[in-house]
């Protein structure tokens, strides 16, 4: 848990990079600092772990003001990721990795252990672990990178930009290793980035920054479904629809499998669900429980057919069809208009 | 140019019909550069390490080096005569200080050029000044160290010929008084003697150096 209490932050040259900020962040969620550059993302950030101290107001860590926590002890119990990783360039992968253990003095056999689990995690070989940073590609590094922020298991992981400087793919793998990753381990993550596409994908919650202020602080879907300003929603970009399509998933619009779309299920009318393939007979058409909605409609509008199954299991669960998109959108905008 | 083989060959005739001479001022040669050497080294590295860090000493640090290197190093020479007297140890004293420099500017831009995103991940991993002083930069700063140790090493071996001058012995006896007497081949054959010397001091630290940037680095090329 961090809350940051009328947090302003001066630097010494008289520019304010943030002014009093008041939010607060669960523990083991992960919350996204989202805004346009010099906005005061970064430093919000370093306030955590006490790379900045603020001129005024206070921020706890678990409850604690953390400038009375010995600022050392701090950083060793936050792990911290950057945009340029910043290996060190003499020490194996595995001695990077080490770093935060060694310090604070695990034994030799657990330190092995845990650099061995987090090789694993990051989905990197085992042959990178004797090798230099030099060595490997940005993609694997940042992993590197993501493996020693997470090696004393630290209660709070600070991200900035952490796959700002990969190329596209290898950012979205990342991403969505990442997220796999997040599910398995319950700590705190601060996530700073300048894409508000990253930040509806990884963040639980996301705050966005305007110049030195939260503008909104709220879940993805509440932004996306109620943009406090003009800003926030020029920051999100002309294409809401479709972001909110694809952080919905298909299991809260699908219809269900009995409806009016049953004979297009249960295979009477066509092709494709005929195949004698002894599974489910929905290859290909079929979607899973976490697909998104976008997901979801770009199948439809490639597709023959007015309605996809929902697959769970090789079960059908639910039928999902242009109208229960359509459906969906209506409640959202009713209910935003009701809000207003 | 036969004149120079002539002279080339008189002179290893005069080096080896006088070994046993030559192998003392070798010897007290060596001794000349290797403790004034180390002892730069021992005082200007942590100079080096404070001038990085503390940016108000930079700039008093770098001046006391420059100063030492900019004087001629007969000068210093001279002035160490005063106040230090005659013989090895002012000679020592003399060719220290004039070592110091180029250890002193490459201990400091070593420090400096590590990169400014390693250092921040060092801090945000929670390394205190030391700790990243002693596992990230002075490691990551080693190869640079070295390569001004190298220089300084080499110029020591030339400047240490004029320790003569104030009686700190050496090749330069050979060299200096062989001038004076027009003694050709006693110049020779010191002058070649200390620049083999030069040569194979330089190999051998540019070996070490070698090693010391390649650690680490070593497969970059296989990658790129």
């Amino acid at each position: 848990m961090i809350e940051f209490e009328n947090v302003t932050k001066t630097y010494s040259d008289g520019t304010t990079a943030i002014e009093n900020i008041s939010f607060s962040v669960e523990g083991g969620t992960t919350t996204v600092l989202v805004g346009p550059s010099g906005c005061g993302k970064t430093t919000t950030m370093k306030l955590v772990n006490r790379l900045e101290d603020p001129t005024d107001g206070v921020v706890y860590v678990d409850g604690t003001d953390n400038r009375d926590l010995d600022e050392i002890e701090l950083r060793r119990n936050t792990g911290y990721v950057i945009q340029e990783i910043g290996l060190f360039d003499h020490r194996t992968v595995g001695e990077n990795i080490a770093t935060v253990p060694e310090l604070v003095g695990w034994d030799d056999e657990r330190i092995d252990e845990r650099v061995a689990e987090l090789i694993d995690l990051m989905g990197l070989s085992r042959d990178f672990r004797d090798q230099y940073p030099m060595e490997l590609s940005g993609g694997q590094r940042q992993r590197v990178g993501v493996a020693r922020a997470l090696a004393a298991d630290p209660e709070v992981l600070l991200m900035d930009e952490p796959f700002g400087a990969l190329d596209p793919i290898t950012r979205e793998r990342l991403q969505n290793e990442f997220l796999d990753i997040q599910e398995r381990i319950d700590t705190t993550i601060l996530f700073v980035t300048h894409d508000i596409n990253e930040a509806l994908k990884m963040g639980d919650r996301i705050a966005i920054f305007d110049v030195g202020e939260v503008v909104q602080y709220d879940t993805p879907r509440e932004i996306l479904a109620n943009p406090k300003s003009e800003f926030v929603e020029d920051f999100i970009g002309e294409d809401r629809s479709f972001k909110q399509l694809d952080i919905t998933p298909v299991t809260e619009v699908m219809g269900p499998p009995d409806g009016e779309y049953a004979s297009v299920i249960d295979g009477s009318d066509t092709d494709a669900t005929t195949a004698a393939d002894g599974g489910s007979g929905y290859e290909g058409k079929a979607l899973a429980p976490d697909d998104s909605v976008k997901n979801a409609l770009d199948r439809l509008l490639r597709s023959d057919t007015p309605a996809l199954p929902v697959v769970e299991n090789g079960e059908v669960i639910g039928v999902v069809a242009d109208e229960h998109i359509r459906a969906s959108f209506g409640q959202r905008s009713d209910a935003q208009r009701g809000a207003a | 140019m036969a004149g120079a083989i002539g002279t080339f060959i008189a002179g290893m005739q005069y080096l080896f019909s006088n070994f046993s001479e030559f192998l003392s001022l070798l010897q007290r040669h060596l001794a000349l550069v290797f403790i004034s050497e180390g002892a730069a080294i021992l005082i200007a590295v942590p100079l080096g390490v404070i001038a990085a860090r503390y940016d108000r000493a930079k700039g008093p640090i770098l001046s006391i080096g420059n100063v030492a290197q900019t004087v001629p190093p007969l000068a210093v020479l001279a002035l160490a005569f005063p106040l230090l007297g005659l013989g090895y140890r002012p000679s020592v004293v003399a060719l220290f200080v004039y070592a110091l420099l180029p250890v002193l500017t490459n201990t400091i831009a070593g420090i400096e050029s590590v990169d400014e995103n390693t250092i921040d991940a060092a801090r945000g991993m929670g390394m205190t000044e030391n700790e990243r002083l002693r596992e990230i930069q002075l490691p990551l700063a080693l190869p640079v160290i070295f390569a001004g140790i190298r220089t300084s090493t080499v110029i020591n071996v030339g400047t240490a010929y004029l320790a003569f001058f104030i009686g700190g012995g050496g090749l330069g006896s050979w060299v200096i008084s062989g001038i004076n007497l027009f003694n050709m081949p006693q110049v020779m054959a010191g002058a070649v003697a200390g620049a083999l010397l030069a040569i194979t001091l330089d190999l051998g630290l540019a070996a070490v150096e070698g090693r010391l940037s390649d650690s680490g680095v070593e497969m970059t090329q296989s990658v790129a």
